[in-house]
């Protein structure tokens, strides 16, 4: 019964992200057919792989061999190994199979509501994540399907799609900051992400996070 | 690349072990954080993102004005953020 009232609750929140991955979705799957990918392909990828920034990079690099996709997917995963700690964390003991299952979207967008979640004190994190998975994955397979149909005519860039999914993060962002050291922690990884400019592009991310995150550990509590 | 993403996710999930304590507890506690300022500073504040920046700040501006109305509701936040970036744009021209 908890079960079922934290999933439900997880289905309403991860609506916004059906609506918002959708888009991106879309904006991925038209780039993908412009690249020269096979439909299918780009299709099966969102399926597969879940993950927008390592999708939009293979997008990016398709002419580029195989090496430099996966330096660039390995960088970007990378920022899943605290996440998927801190996942084990909150969901408790479970059966294997829905360990692994909710492993498959480890997503930034529903791990950011999981999170939430865990401080708002939700009963069951893990029927809660299913929830909300279950809507973004919907939503970034549907998008990329219809996305794939548009094929060529349109221009993902000319609807400022990389800026709508920003904004996303910004609101991923901003239930957890519950104090002056966590926006403390906000402004150092403003600091660390502009510091890391100097990396290369796929690690910029996972290095800047987990800097900010390590000055923030030793940042005391409010 | 499916594989190498589903092996960073899945890496604790697969066998749990201890609650991590001390140092690295508060680490994870900071990141989810920390890595969403990162993803949202990457495309809205680093020069040379997008290509023409004033949209992304007003976006940000929006995007933060909205969460401070609504109470930092997700779609409080994203409705102030796109509302602000559209309103640039056409300003702009």
């Amino acid at each position: 019964m908890v079960a079922s009232r934290s999933f439900r609750r997880g289905l309403r929140d991860g609506l916004v992200l059906f609506v918002a991955v959708g888009g991106f979705g879309v904006a991925y799957g038209v780039l993908g057919v412009q690249a020269g990918l096979a439909p299918w392909l780009v299709v099966l990828a969102s399926a597969l792989v879940v993950s927008g920034a390592a999708q939009f990079a293979w997008v990016g690099l398709v002419g580029a061999g195989a090496a430099p996709v996966l330096v660039a997917t390995s960088g970007l995963a990378l920022r899943h190994v605290p996440m998927s700690a801190r996942l084990a964390n909150l969901v408790g003991p479970r059966p294997l199979g829905v360990r692994l299952a909710l492993a498959w979207v480890l997503v930034d967008e529903t791990f950011g509501l999981t999170v939430a979640a865990a401080r708002r004190g939700e009963a069951d994190l893990g029927a809660y994540k299913a929830g909300a998975d279950l809507l973004l994955f919907c939503g970034w397979v549907a998008g990329t399907a219809a996305g794939v149909a548009l094929g060529g005519s349109v221009d993902p860039t000319a609807w400022g799609a990389s800026v709508f999914f920003a904004v996303l993060f910004v609101g991923l962002a901003a239930p957890l900051v519950q104090g002056r050291w966590d926006l403390a922690t906000a402004a150092l990884a403003v600091a660390t992400t502009f510091a890391a400019q100097v990396l290369p592009p796929a690690w910029r991310i996972a290095a800047a996070a987990a800097a900010a995150a390590a000055v923030g550990a030793v940042l005391p509590d409010d | 690349m499916a594989a190498i993403t589903y092996s960073c996710r899945v890496v604790f999930l697969a066998r749990p072990g201890r609650a991590p304590a001390g140092r690295l507890a508060r680490f994870l506690e900071r990141f989810p954080l920390a890595l969403f300022v990162a993803l949202a500073t990457t495309t809205l504040l680093v020069p040379g993102e997008l290509n023409d920046p004033v949209p992304g700040y007003a976006a940000l501006g929006g995007a933060i004005g909205g969460g401070v109305l609504t109470r930092r509701w997700l779609p409080g936040v994203l409705a102030g953020g796109v509302a602000a970036y559209w309103v640039a744009r056409v300003l702009l021209g």
